[in-house]
């Protein structure tokens, strides 16, 4: 596999300066940083143990709360089911957040099939739709353009001067959303975490645009991929903590934004809100034993210290739009059979992401797992046959070294690329 | 560093026959190749109460995955004592012999690199600070070199990029010579080093080695 270009490189080797030095620092000022994440992951493993169940919970609560609970077993069942409601609000136009799930399931192109605009108020999310692109980054989703693809993006799309000014491209990025968002009355929202025990709804950002939307929809479709269920409140301000650790370094994210109901008339809010629980894949991720991946919060935390991701760049984990180590350990569990298992080999077992993550996900371990499980069903022939003559020459020093060798010899033949330094 | 054990009396030995700790399958996820590897390992170093591994990533092979590769076989409790018994050359020098310092030369500066499985961090700049004429970097750049779980073999370009940082920033330092803990980032970093001019690196054991004078403290 051949590295992502240098801008690509560059512009994700800042995430280590920027918010994973952010959520080092904060880490250490953490009074109690160890018990802390062992707790948010244990939180997130209890709900797993018993997902059923508390799955069941949600629905019981939220529909207590007038919202309106839908089950999708694939993505294609999510996506029909939000055609459906845009069709019945008879909605023209709708506005969504950033979040992965939404990416997931190619929720976009389901809408504007079906005649329906959509657009991403987050402006790094309405970036990537602008340019095609498929997100980065958990939280930046744009992690990976720097200046000068952003103006060319704004360029070909507008047909605006280009700019190498930030400030200029932001503000010019922002004005279409601030309109739409006034025009706009039906808002698609992936969700952060849904509480079991009160049917709360939430929403985490540290821009702001999950709190605009909200204030301003009168139909609200909300998407919670089924593992982000959470057990009571306490839990849910656990987590919260946790999120904003990993993903911003701060002890709470900007915004947190909180929807349990629909609003009556007379009073700003969704007249309608629709929960859609989506599985796409998680449970059989669960019943292949890989659980303890699903405890993932995406808060980007692993990407930022990956030393391999940074490398490798969003294309590495095509066609999934979950990267980093995270997405090595879940793509080849949640794609099609065959189509990321080589996935689970962008890994250097350098374990950087192990003390990051404030669920206390032990990536590193999960990754061996699974390779332990990819490798007899996809190793290619020369891989089986270079293992099978090294498990023979074990025995034999006098010709294990020079075979050694050898092999170094011929992979210092392979040409290498000449892009960098 | 058999020499240098040589000089300081210790009684060290190299069994014969030795190859592979079969970490490198175990990653790749060759299990049952790992597995061999691993029983062989068993057998060479069974008479010994420590065992020295010059690579941090073969001695977490042997401190985590071989008693959890041969849990609930006959061979669990021999991996469990090697486990406990398995330690790097450094620590083993300071925490086991209690040698303060071994009396180096190197006039220039020495730079360290931080390996990704290294357990003996503490142990090696004690050493190296000790290094008389050395003037030490400080702050080195962590991160992983990008040789392990044989992603130089299976992505050369992928390895070979993860390099670029660590050869400008140890470019940068002005170092003389890199030394760092682990055979594998010697041998992936070395020719690429080379071939920027900068420092060579090499391993703590062969420094100690070559620029070893007299030692201080000894045998407790
Ligand atoms: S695996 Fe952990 S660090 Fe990585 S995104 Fe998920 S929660 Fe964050």
């Amino acid at each position: 596999m051949d590295p992502a270009d240098r801008y690509t490189r560059q512009a994700l080797a800042g995430l280590e300066l920027g918010p994973g030095r952010a959520a080092a620092l904060a880490w250490a000022e953490t009074p109690d940083a160890r018990r802390l994440r062992r707790a948010a992951g244990r939180a997130r493993q209890k709900v797993l143990d018993h997902l059923g169940a508390y799955l069941q919970q949600l629905e019981q609560s939220a529909s207590q709360n007038d919202v309106q609970v839908l089950w999708a077993d694939g993505a294609q069942d999510a996506n029909r089911l939000v055609v459906q409601i845009l069709h019945d609000t008879r909605s023209k136009a709708v506005l969504r957040n950033h979040s992965l799930l939404l990416n997931e399931i190619a929720l976009d192109a389901a809408v504007e099939h079906n005649g329906v605009r959509i657009t991403a108020l987050h402006p790094g999310a309405h970036l990537l739709q602008l340019a095609r692109e498929r997100p980065s980054h958990p939280v930046w989703p744009a992690a990976h353009m720097r200046v000068s693809q952003v103006s060319r993006t704004l360029e070909q799309a507008w047909h605006i001067p280009p700019s190498v000014n930030p400030a200029h491209l932001s503000a010019t990025l922002r004005a279409p959303l601030r309109r739409s968002l006034l025009s706009t009355y039906t808002v698609i929202l992936g969700l952060n975490f849904a509480v079991a025990e009160s049917g709360q709804m939430v929403c985490l950002d540290n821009d702001g645009h999950n709190p605009s939307l909200t204030a301003l929809a009168r139909h609200l479709i909300c998407l919670l991929s089924i593992e982000q269920v959470v057990a009571d409140r306490a839990d849910l301000g656990l987590l919260i903590r946790a999120f904003a650790l990993g993903a911003y370094g701060r002890s709470m994210p900007g915004y947190v934004t909180c929807i349990d109901r629909p609003t009556p008339a007379g009073v700003d809010g969704p007249r309608t809100v629709h929960l859609i629980l989506v599985d796409n894949g998680r449970s059989d991720l669960m019943a292949a034993g890989f659980g303890e991946a699903l405890r993932c919060i995406h808060c980007g935390a692993c990407h930022n210290v990956c030393p391999l991701f940074r490398q490798v760049g969003p294309e590495g984990y095509a066609p999934s739009v979950y990267t980093g180590p995270i997405g090595s350990v879940i793509n080849p569990l949640l794609l099609r059979p065959g189509l990321g298992e080589q996935q689970s080999y962008l890994s250097t077992d350098c374990r950087a992401c192990r003390p990051v993550c404030p669920v206390d996900i032990d990536l590193p371990a999960l990754l061996q797992r699974l390779r332990g499980q990819v490798t007899p069903r996809a190793a290619s022939h020369r891989e089986r046959f270079v293992f099978w003559v090294w498990q023979r020459l074990l025995r034999y020093p006098r010709l294990f070294f020079p075979a050694m060798r050898l092999a170094h010899r011929l992979r210092e033949r392979t040409p290498v690329s000449s892009t960098d330094s | 560093m058999i020499n240098l054990a040589k000089r300081l009396s210790l009684p060290v030995s190299l069994p014969p026959g030795q190859t592979c700790c079969g970490l490198t399958a175990l990653q790749a996820g060759h299990s049952a190749a790992a597995l061999t590897a691993a029983r062989l390992q068993l057998r060479l170093f069974s008479g010994y109460d420590v065992l020295i591994t010059t690579s941090s990533a073969c001695r977490r092979m042997f401190r985590e995955h071989l008693p959890r590769l041969l849990r609930g076989q006959p061979e669990a409790e021999e991996a469990a004592r090697l486990a406990t018994a398995c330690t790097s050359w450094a620590k083993f020098l300071v925490e086991h012999a209690g040698i303060e310092r071994v009396c180096c030369r190197f006039e220039g500066r020495l730079a360290y690199f931080p390996t990704c499985h290294g357990d003996d961090e503490d142990a090696i700049l004690q050493l190296l600070t000790k290094v008389e004429g050395a003037e030490l970097v400080a702050e080195p750049l962590r991160q992983c070199c990008g040789y392990g779980n044989n992603l130089s073999w299976r992505h050369p370009q992928l390895a070979h990029a993860m390099t670029t940082p660590i050869l400008s920033d140890l470019r940068l330092s002005h170092a003389d010579l890199v030394v760092t803990g682990d055979e594998g980032c010697c041998i992936h970093l070395a020719p690429l080093l080379e071939r920027v001019g900068a420092a060579p690196i090499v391993h703590i054991a062969e420094f100690l080695a070559d620029y070893c004078g007299e030692v201080n403290g000894g045998p407790r």
